[in-house]
């Protein structure tokens, strides 16, 4: 599913939610309507715009904190930034 | 204090997200899931309450794999809120007879006198080239007093939680 927009799904596969009704067991299956999924999709074009700024900061950050494992090794001085990830 | 299996569901089919509407009558209480979903990567576990998508949430994540640690969080609450709690992880599709499972608290849930506040843990098994294992566990804030009617459960970036997958609910009573 990687790469494919939920619209793209939903144009080889029906797309469904379940609930679940845990008073009564309950179970009932819908398909999204258009106006559902058109929500999912700025849902979750954020979320993964979110997920996707953290995972730069982490990978960031192991460079920043590399970095400064390379110019400890070599005797060089390091930035504040580069100081503060090895400084509790 | 009693406690109670109040549901149980097996996906006979993938589905975008599982809403579990929650009866009252209980004090506490906690789902157990074994979840797998369909992107080709790891993906992440989100859940919401009362059907509220808008910024109302607050968490943070640990997670571990036997060499690295980290921690993510929605950010500093009130200022900054999330429209999910992030629950966890979610192993790749292709990972084969690995699904993440977890157990989710929930406490008070009837209880107007303060906001909702869940915790949580789980992880999954690698299981082929490294043979090591996810773990995390965390902590989730739901920015309302009003009592918890439902939760739902739907992955970050994939389409489906997918066939296999198990939802439990139990509550507990004081009685």
């Amino acid at each position: 599913m990687d790469g494919l927009t939920h619209k793209e799904v939903m144009m080889t596969e029906k797309l469904t939610r379940l609930e679940i009704n845990a008073q009564t067991g309950e179970e009932i299956e819908y398909e999204l309507t258009a106006e559902e999924i058109a929500q999912l999709e700025e849902q979750k074009a954020e979320a993964i715009q979110q997920f996707e700024t953290e995972e730069a900061e982490r990978l960031a950050k192991i460079a920043l904190k590399e970095s400064a494992k390379q110019k400890l090794i070599s005797g060089q001085p390091l930035t504040a930034e580069e100081a503060a990830t090895i400084v509790i | 204090m009693a406690f109670t299996s109040l549901s149980w569901t097996k996906l006979t089919s993938n589905q975008n997200s599982v809403t579990i509407n929650i009866p009252s009558g209980y004090r506490d209480l906690m789902l157990k899931f074994s979840i797998k979903g369909d992107r080709a990567s790891e993906d992440y576990l989100l859940m919401q309450v009362n059907s509220v998508t808008s910024s109302s949430y607050a968490w943070v994540l640990n997670q571990a794999d036997g060499s690295a640690v980290s921690t993510s969080t929605s950010g500093v609450f009130p200022t900054t809120q999330d429209t999910s709690i992030r629950l966890g992880l979610i192993p790749p599709s292709g990972l084969t007879n690995s699904a993440t499972i977890g157990v989710l608290y929930l406490y008070n849930y009837l209880d107007s006198t303060y906001n909702k506040t869940v915790e949580w843990s789980g992880g999954y098994e690698e299981n082929v080239s490294s043979g090591t294992a996810k773990t995390f566990f965390g902590g989730g804030y739901f920015n309302s007093t009003s009592n918890v009617t439902s939760i739902k459960l739907y992955p970050g970036y994939g389409t489906n939680l997918t066939t296999g997958s198990t939802f439990a609910l139990y509550g507990w009573t004081n009685a």
